[in-house]
């Protein structure tokens, strides 16, 4: 039979009666077997929060504001500061319970009763989605602890695979170059005698040492080299995605000029027309931010048409879910089987071929944004042009997941 | 090959041997001194330091990869720094991390010169000869100690 136990931290003892009245005839249910209920009075806040941190099994914390050694919402602040991690209701007056009930909610309390309403099991309904949400509440929290731990695990594995790779990479690239140096001593050894050997021997000799051997060292090598820009790509990645965000206000029209100055050569270059409506201060991680829009404007000039004039647009919208930043290009665009690849790290689009680049500025660019807590998305028209949005979040996450 | 300028011998500390090798073929050429001993681990350099400790006056160069098994490259600098005839070998440090906390801890744990992996080979080789020139120049007489 399990117990479900109350803790009533009320003064007044007609009030205190008659919520355990109410409580005593709808007990909390849990269906189908009902539960022994145990209620545990206090008559001053101190009493209340002693009981609340001896006691470690209590599930239900009915609160009144109004006591003797304590009024109103610090009591609730109170609580939360000394880890009581028991769901809150608050009892409150005729008068008050609008404007103390609502805040109290704000401050953490699960929900509020007035207490001329507790009548006909509107106490313990209360009590009972009070409860229901609290471990909501609860399991959403591991959960997310359990994935912030798993990113963890992922984000180390990531970091030490490509660390302990760069080691044997090392040797292959060191040993092939000898290779090559071994081949050039070799053959000039051999070169000045190599009439001692018979016609078809000789033709042998000069296919092996001045085609198949260098051509095979040559495959090994830039296969090397292929594998270190990866492997230092993806350290990169790790790296960044692991430091830690700083907040401050930003002059967004500042930062975009600025990112604009950087790339002024290439914006010459393809003649292009750059327009920056007026932007609103964000709060945010100045370097990370500064790369995001570095990055979507730089990809914005890269991506061009080639055969028209070049115009970019920068601007901001309110929407109801925050500011939307907008880079719009009536560059190539991004055709429908690119889609996916956008986002996706080293994958590159069939029509960026003539365009250098590495392929891993747009992950690291919406971890960013991630991190931020902010989206980000794109339309595009193929041969029309592409559109970037995203949105920077209120709070940022400073440290990594 | 070049006949030997001074007789400063190199001790290389690297315990990938394929590492070694490459740092091997790739100074020997513009190395102009002594014998590249090589040893795999800290402990084989702590023994033969030991055991040759009267002959050490500015005559070894130690070169010391920091990722290694059991006596890693920067326990191996505290212990050399913290005895009283090792402690004016001079030190090259390298290693294929890049972070900057450890670049700053292996200075500030003694080392002379810190070069990052893959090493560029004529920079180390360049780096070995002003290590070389400093210790010509400031070699005293061989004072037997005991």
């Amino acid at each position: 039979m399990d117990r479900f136990n109350v803790l009533l931290i009320e003064d007044d003892d007609v009030d205190a009666e008659s919520a355990e009245r109410e409580l005593t005839k709808f007990p909390y249910l849990r269906p189908p077997d009902r539960v022994t209920l145990d209620i545990l009075r206090a008559t001053t806040f101190e009493k209340g929060l002693s009981a609340a941190l001896t006691d470690k099994n209590i599930d239900i914390i009915l609160l009144d504001l109004n006591l003797p050694d304590g009024r109103g919402l610090e009591l609730i602040e109170r609580l939360n500061r000394a880890g009581i991690r028991a769901p809150i209701v608050v009892l409150t007056g005729q008068d008050d319970q609008e404007t103390m009930g609502l805040d109290s909610v704000r401050m953490g309390a699960q929900d509020y009763v007035c207490k001329s309403r507790i009548e006909g099991g509107n106490l313990s309904r209360c009590i009972r989605y009070a409860v229901e949400r609290h471990q909501l509440t609860k399991r959403l929290r591991d959960q997310a602890r359990r994935l912030s731990e798993t990113n963890e695990d992922l984000e180390s594995f990531v970091y030490i695979t490509s660390h302990d790779l760069r080691s044997p990479l090392l040797n292959l690239h060191g040993f092939s170059t000898e290779l090559a140096n071994s081949l050039d001593r070799i053959q000039s050894i051999i070169a000045p005698k190599i009439d001692v050997f018979p016609a078809d021997e000789k033709q042998s000799l000069a296919d092996e040492l001045n085609e198949r051997v260098p051509q095979s060292l040559q495959f090994i090598q830039r296969s090397a080299e292929k594998m270190d820009q990866l492997t230092t790509a993806v350290l990169q990645l790790s790296r960044l995605n692991r430091a830690a965000l700083e907040s401050e206000q930003i002059d967004t029209d500042q930062l975009v000029r600025q990112c604009l100055d950087g790339l002024e050569r290439q914006i010459r270059a393809a003649d292009a027309e750059v327009i920056v409506e007026p932007l609103p201060q964000i709060t945010a991680d100045r370097a990370t931010i500064t790369h995001v829009f570095a990055n979507i404007l730089d990809n914005a000039v890269k991506y061009l048409h080639t055969e028209r004039p070049g115009r970019i647009v920068v601007n901001a919208s309110t929407r109801p879910e925050g500011t939307v930043f907008c880079i719009r290009d009536n560059g190539r665009g991004i055709t429908e089987q690119d889609r996916h690849k956008v986002f996706e790290i080293f994958r590159r689009a069939a029509n960026a071929q003539t365009v250098a680049g590495d392929g891993m500025g747009m992950p690291f660019v919406r971890n960013i944004i991630k991190r931020h807590n902010g989206e980000i998305w794109f339309e595009s028209s193929p041969n029309e042009g592409t559109a970037f949005y995203f949105t920077i979040g209120e709070c940022i996450e400073h440290e990594p997941a | 090959m070049n006949q030997p300028r001074h007789s400063i011998n190199l001790i290389l500390v690297e315990d990938d041997e394929g590492h070694a090798e490459l740092l091997k073929m790739n100074i020997k050429a513009g190395y102009q001194g002594g014998e590249i001993l090589h040893f795999p681990d800290g402990a084989g350099v702590m023994d033969f330091l030991s055991s040759h400790s009267t002959s050490l006056c500015g005559k070894y160069i130690i070169l010391l990869d920091i990722n290694m098994p059991g006596l890693d490259g920067m326990q191996l600098l505290k212990q050399l720094r913290s005895n009283a005839i090792f402690r004016q070998i001079p030190v090259l440090m390298f290693t294929t991390s890049e972070n900057e906390k450890e670049v700053a801890q292996c200075y500030s744990s003694g080392c002379n010169l810190y070069l990052a992996k893959p090493a560029d080979y004529q920079t180390m080789v360049k780096l070995i000869q002003s290590l070389t020139n400093l210790l010509v120049s400031t070699r005293l007489p061989d004072i037997s100690l005991g």
